[in-house]
């Protein structure tokens, strides 16, 4: 391929040399201009191979201890009593606007003729009415980001800005997101969604400022009834250990092979 | 308004209409490029009049292709991110090189088909002459031998230019296709139904800008030409809209859990958009016209509002595909038990002016492109040739 | 390559030049702006999840507010609230920790002094009924162990003015928050009574739970069940007296009541007492089979007892309690009203 280039081209650059006499490119011999190019696109080709940034990582002071850590959440629908203090507690704790959610409750409602009416709590205050007719079942399911192993969203990112971590959390990186819409697009959850204000990409973090300073997530914290789960998966006796050997499950939407890491104790077919 | 279920975060569609734009405006690339090379890589000749004005178009276009993108993008100054730390597995990752690349190759071909108009123009001096003559990068000399390598350079790079311009338009209809989150996108036939609507866009819009030209001079169109064009257009367009009815009778048929929401999408808030305008009145409609104006047009040489028409209502067809794919799939809640609205706003930042002076800039460029050198190509010349 | 025709390709070489150096210059630019410490890790900065880390608290949790608040630490992990967090009712303590913390000095020198906290300092004290009706109000999708309530039905229950000095009464009035009476995990509670704990009725007897907690585990149950009064609530037949006179006269009496009436428990909250078994209970001990000994009780072969004596298509669907309802509960002796109360039961 070089050589095929060398041969043709060197009629033409003696051509060059003798009609056009300012062309820079003649004064220096043809085969160093030759040499000079190809040095040029290697040296380029191997400036292109490395796709690393500069600079070192900043030491991770929750490293330590969260070394070998899977983090997995475990939400127990017989609990859950629809008093939505979670969807307050996240708002708070992750300054979350007005017009999205990280997470939120859902009551499913089995009507007496067998159609489904799902809900979320009033947009104001986080609150579910009373039920009017008659009902075969109810109940409430919360929603979140399920921190998929194998997830669409950091797949589909077109910068690199969607990652998972060590400890299995899905984050995204404010400072490089460009905003493009493609991973809520990707996520068959809806719990991604862009931030009015940073037009980035957002979603549940599982607090991950929190659970690396040793806490549970905000959600998880005010939780009354114990609903809401979170722990290590990686540790038999963790609390979303134990529930899971204990219980049956299951995860939202298995067929699209997102792999979630985010059981469900107890729910209902009905729930997407 | 929202019906049923939807989930908080899908109050309103995140890809709207400047999403609907960009695939719009690559199509036409793909569509004019591929009659511009009908042309000159393999050899139909009754495509000279346009050949000039579709590799202008394909310009033009493709450099207006990326302002929706921009437009859309929540951090539109990280947009270079998408090169600098391109993530592999996103199908989105390489949109940025491909898009260099294939600019890149219409660039030089641009540059090699039109230097002897840039060199004339520059003779004639000014300030645009001047703008030529630098243009030229010091080619002082207009000679045959010289036309002849401009000739043979375009014509390898449409070899290096015509799969890149492939990539370039299947590559959204991928990235529809594969967001499995979607049961209305998620599809291998979303690429090719993106591609064969790009064909009849590039093909329409050549068409009519064809006859609004000859309209304008006065003169009479070329009557090979439009045979020709009409030809491949009715091609393109019967398999388009094949594929788009194929799509929905296999989803129909397999009535899987999507089809419900489906069908409730297209005879519901799609009903409009979707069966009345992308099948009725874009779709059979415009190929019924299409096919019968031709069939004047062979056997006297007229109908040629007929074909402009036609013509029109393809190239509106394929902006209607779009929409109902990119609006009508993000309609259907993830939750599977409800439906998301959407009206395009005036003046937002995506609303419908700027969309529409998006979609006209193309027009615009074009415009000026054909007072510097004449695009469509000359009476005279085409005389010559014949 | 026709002679008359030869290519001159000589202007070429600029156009193709330049453009391919600019697209080389570009390419090796594109290096020097990737962002810091990108790509160390993998395909983001390796700096971006540390990052995500520095970020304020808000909810302090619990193990931090009894530090301050003991008495709340000595009730707080008895009571029927023992899952609900302090800050759930509260708010996020971040600000009212790090405002009082960092004046604890001045706070141990003179109490009295003290100034008040400002307004977003402040977190949620006095729980209004609204709040309480977060959890409490009567929503059919909430668990069945969890007590909701129907505010004004349930002041006409227990017999309330609807207001005292204009004002109407409040939840905590006569349910403390630090230290509500817990019932039952039944949703029946009050036409079933089964205390769990002593605290449940001896709230305030601090003795009495004081002397219970000093007893070794094992003896705790028994120590219940020692006093008259206490024995009754862990005994069927002190409610339920016609029932179980009844049941004196029924074969299976040996079996007693819990053998068939299971407190079934599924997860912590949700719990039912099945009233009516359905036939599958019964043939456990009932169904013929090989293995039955002459000791064993009457064998039926299933569901041909059923169609043999079926007299009418309505008799098809019954049950074996249906038609031996005296064998199994005894005969009744006298007309009596059945005082089963409210216990729902499902098969």
């Amino acid at each position: 391929m070089k050589n095929a280039q060398d041969k043709q081209s060197q009629p033409l650059l003696d051509g060059a040399a003798a009609e056009d006499q300012r062309c820079p490119i003649n004064s220096v011999p043809r085969r160093d201009v030759l040499r000079m190019l190809s040095a040029l696109a290697g040296s380029l080709l191997v400036i292109e191979c490395t796709n690393e940034g500069s600079g070192e990582i900043p030491e991770d002071p929750a490293g330590k201890r969260n070394a070998g850590k899977r983090w997995g959440y475990v939400f127990d629908v017989d609990k859950c009593i629809g008093c939505c203090l979670c969807m307050h507690a996240c708002k708070t704790e992750n300054d979350v606007p007005e017009s999205v959610y990280r997470t939120w409750i859902e009551r499913y409602r089995i009507n007496a003729d067998h159609t489904v009416t799902v809900e979320t709590p009033s947009k104001k205050d986080f609150r579910f009415a009373a039920l009017p007719g008659d009902v075969i079942k109810a109940f409430f399911v919360a929603k979140l980001c399920n921190h998929c192993d194998n997830t669409p969203c950091t797949q589909v990112c077109p910068v690199g800005a969607s990652y998972q971590t060590h400890d299995g959390v899905v984050l995204i990186d404010e400072q490089h997101c460009v905003g493009c819409g493609y991973c809520v697009q990707a996520c068959p959850y809806g719990t991604r969604f862009l931030h009015p204000v940073t037009k980035v990409a957002s979603k549940c973090t599982l607090c991950y400022h929190r659970i690396s300073a040793g806490k549970r997530p905000a959600c998880v914290t005010v939780c009354p009834t114990g609903a809401r789960n979170f722990g290590d998966l990686n540790d038999p006796k963790s609390e979303v250990s134990r529930l899971i050997k204990r219980h049956r499950y299951r995860v939202l939407k298995p067929e699209l092979g997102t792999v979630p890491r985010c059981a469900y104790l107890g729910l209902d077919t009905e729930v997407v | 308004m929202e019906t049923g279920f939807v989930f908080p975060n899908e109050g309103h569609p995140h890809w709207t209409a400047m999403i609907v734009l960009y695939p719009t405006l690559s199509g036409i690339v793909a569509g004019a490029y591929i009659v511009a090379c009908l042309y000159h890589v393999f050899g139909r000749k009754e495509f000279f009049p346009v050949y000039r004005f579709a590799l202008a178009a394909t310009f033009a276009f493709l450099i207006f292709a990326p302002l929706p993108l921009l437009m859309h993008l929540g951090r539109p100054e990280r947009a270079l991110n998408i090169m600098i730390t391109p993530n592999f597995t996103s199908a989105m990752a390489g949109f940025g090189f491909v898009y260099s690349f294939y600019l890149m190759v219409v660039a030089l071909e641009i540059w090699f088909s039109f230097r002897s108009d840039f060199y004339a123009r520059a003779k004639r001096g000014g300030l645009l002459g001047m703008g030529m003559r630098l243009l030229l990068l010091g080619a002082k000399d207009d000679t045959p031998a010289m036309r002849e390598a401009d000739h043979r350079i375009s014509r390898s790079l449409s070899y290096i230019g015509i799969p890149t311009d492939f990539i370039l338009t299947g590559y959204v209809g991928f990235i529809f296709g594969t967001i499995k989150a979607n049961p209305w996108w998620s599809t291998a036939t979303m690429l090719l139904i993106f591609f064969t609507t790009a064909l009849v866009a590039g093909a329409a819009m050549i068409l009519f800008m064809y006859y609004f030209r000859t309209w304008r001079k006065g003169i009479a169109a070329d009557r090979a030409c439009v045979d020709g064009l009409s030809k491949y257009l009715t091609w393109f367009a019967v398999v388009a809209i094949a594929i788009q009815g194929i799509e929905l009778l296999s989803v129909a048929y397999k009535r899987t859990a999507d089809w419900g929401m489906i069908f409730q999408l297209i005879t519901g808030k799609l009903f409009y958009s979707y069966v009345v305008m992308q099948f009725i009145v874009c779709g059979v409609g415009a190929l019924a016209l299409l096919f019968f104006s031709r069939r004047k047009l062979l056997r006297d040489g007229s109908g040629g509002i007929g074909l402009f028409i036609a013509a029109l209502l393809l190239f509106t067809q394929s902006i209607v595909v779009r929409w109902n794919v990119v609006i009508g799939g993000q309609l259907i809640s993830k939750s599977h038990r409800g439906f998301g609205s959407y009206h395009v706003p005036l003046l937002h930042r995506e609303g419908a002016i700027p969309v529409l002076i998006t979609l006209f800039m193309p027009f615009v460029f074009l415009f000026i492109f054909d007072r510097v050198i004449n695009l469509f190509a000359l009476d005279t010349k085409q005389a010559e040739e014949a | 390559m026709a002679e008359a025709n030869k290519p001159d390709y000589r202007h070429a070489v600029r156009p193709i030049a330049l453009l391919l150096l600019v697209a080389g210059a570009a390419l090796a630019a594109r290096t020097l702006f990737i962002p810091p410490t990108y790509g160390l890790t993998g395909p983001y900065r390796a700096a971006a999840p540390i990052e995500a880390q520095r970020k304020v608290l808000k909810f302090v949790e619990w193990q931090q507010c009894i530090g301050c608040h003991d008495k709340q630490r000595v009730q707080y992990p008895k009571d029927a609230h023992v899952y609900v967090q302090c800050e759930g009712c509260h708010g996020a303590g971040q600000r009212h920790v790090q405002w009082h913390t960092a004046r604890r000095a001045q706070y141990k020198k003179s109490p009295k002094t003290y100034p008040k906290a400002p307004a977003d300092v402040h977190l949620r004290a006095a729980m209004d009924n609204d709040f309480c009706m977060r959890c409490h109000a009567m929503l059919s999708a909430r668990p069945g162990g969890h007590p909701q309530i129907d505010p004004p039905s349930h002041f006409a229950h227990i017999g309330m003015k609807k207001e005292v000095n204009g004002k109407p009464p409040r939840c905590i009035t006569c349910h403390p928050p630090h230290s509500p009476l817990r019932l039952t995990d039944l949703r029946s509670a009050k036409v079933h009574p089964q205390p769990n704990r002593c605290r449940d009725c001896h709230a305030e007897m601090k003795n009495v739970v004081a002397g219970y907690r000093r007893l070794p585990q094992s003896f705790r149950l028994g120590a219940a069940k020692l006093k008259s009064p206490h024995k009754s609530l862990f005994d069927c037949k002190a409610c339920h007296k016609s029932q179980a006179k009844r049941f004196e006269s029924s074969g299976h009496k040996v079996l007693g009541c819990t053998q068939c009436h299971n407190y079934l428990r599924r997860g912590s909250y949700a719990g039912r007492i099945v009233r009516d078994a359905g036939s599958n209970h019964c043939l456990l001990c009932h169904n013929d089979n090989d293995y039955r000994t002459d000791q064993a009780p009457p064998a039926v072969t299933w569901p041909d007892h059923r169609e043999e004596n079926s007299e009418s298509d309505a008799d098809k669907d019954k049950r074996c309690i249906d038609c031996h309802r005296d064998a199994i509960h005894g005969e009744e002796k006298e007309t009596e009203k059945p005082d089963r109360g409210k216990s729902e039961g499902k098969q």
